[in-house]
């Protein structure tokens, strides 16, 4: 379950769920339990579909948002900025 | 949007600091148990890379390197128990509703209306900041998980590194 498609598919877990949100957003928006629920059960429902092993399975939630990626080291700006958004 | 090439930008941005090339983990095949039990008979733990811990754990040091040791997380804490410390990704959110990263909250409803067998009693928090050894990683720190998994008869992890 994550949101860095592309280093999940060189460690290659055995049932990568992939969902496009910022870091620290892989199982949804805070107190959004309905939105929580259902990537979960998504995540859990490719255990009886998937059946080739380490392909990724995109889930098809967008982000609509903006969000400015923040750490606790501040806000860096844009040319200095790790992968976020 | 499309997803982020984080590789290549992280690549591109520690290069353009005087850093040599990362050497990536990557992996051509990947571990396959089948999968045969119902879902609703299965036990699930969860296992987040994040930083966090309860709040009568020590907490994780964000400076850290390598750092290889976990934290237990019981299935009946409440998740204003849980605290998050690390620098390296944005967890404004997760500190609100740690449900984002580790969805407790969502498998202990899942467990009371049957979807799921039972979520484990034991779940993991890790550090996993700036892990420099690799082969220790694997073979101590994720090998001693599994192998208490086992025990415990977990038949999914449910992994989140955030």
């Amino acid at each position: 379950m994550g949101s860095v498609r592309d280093m999940m598919a060189q460690v290659k877990p055995p049932r990568p769920v992939f969902v496009n949100f910022p870091l620290g957003h892989q199982c949804g928006k805070p107190f959004d339990k309905e939105l929580q629920m259902n990537i979960v059960k998504d995540a859990l429902g490719t255990l009886n579909t998937l059946d080739e092993p380490g392909q990724i399975t995109d889930l098809p939630y967008e982000w609509e948002d903006d969000f400015v990626y923040e750490t606790s080291k501040g806000e860096l700006p844009a040319d200095q900025r790790p992968p976020g958004r | 949007m499309k997803p982020i090439d984080y590789v290549a930008k992280l690549n591109a941005h520690y290069q353009g600091h005087g850093f040599p090339p990362y050497k990536w983990s990557v992996f051509r095949t990947t571990t396959w148990t089948p999968f045969e039990k119902p879902l609703n008979k299965a036990k699930v733990a969860l296992l987040c890379s994040s930083g966090m811990s309860r709040r009568d754990q020590e907490p994780f040091n964000p400076q850290a390197r390598s750092e290889m040791s976990y934290r237990e997380i019981p299935k009946d804490t409440p998740t204003e128990d849980l605290v998050i410390n690390y620098d390296y990704y944005d967890h404004r959110d997760a500190d609100k509703d740690p449900n984002v990263i580790l969805p407790l909250d969502r498998f202990r409803e899942l467990e009371a209306e049957g979807y799921i067998g039972e979520l484990a009693e034991t779940n993991y928090g890790l550090g996993m900041g700036r892990m420099y050894k690799r082969t220790a990683l694997q073979t101590e720190l994720a090998a001693g998980i599994a192998a208490k998994l086992k025990q415990a008869k977990v038949d999914v992890l449910f992994c989140v590194p955030a």
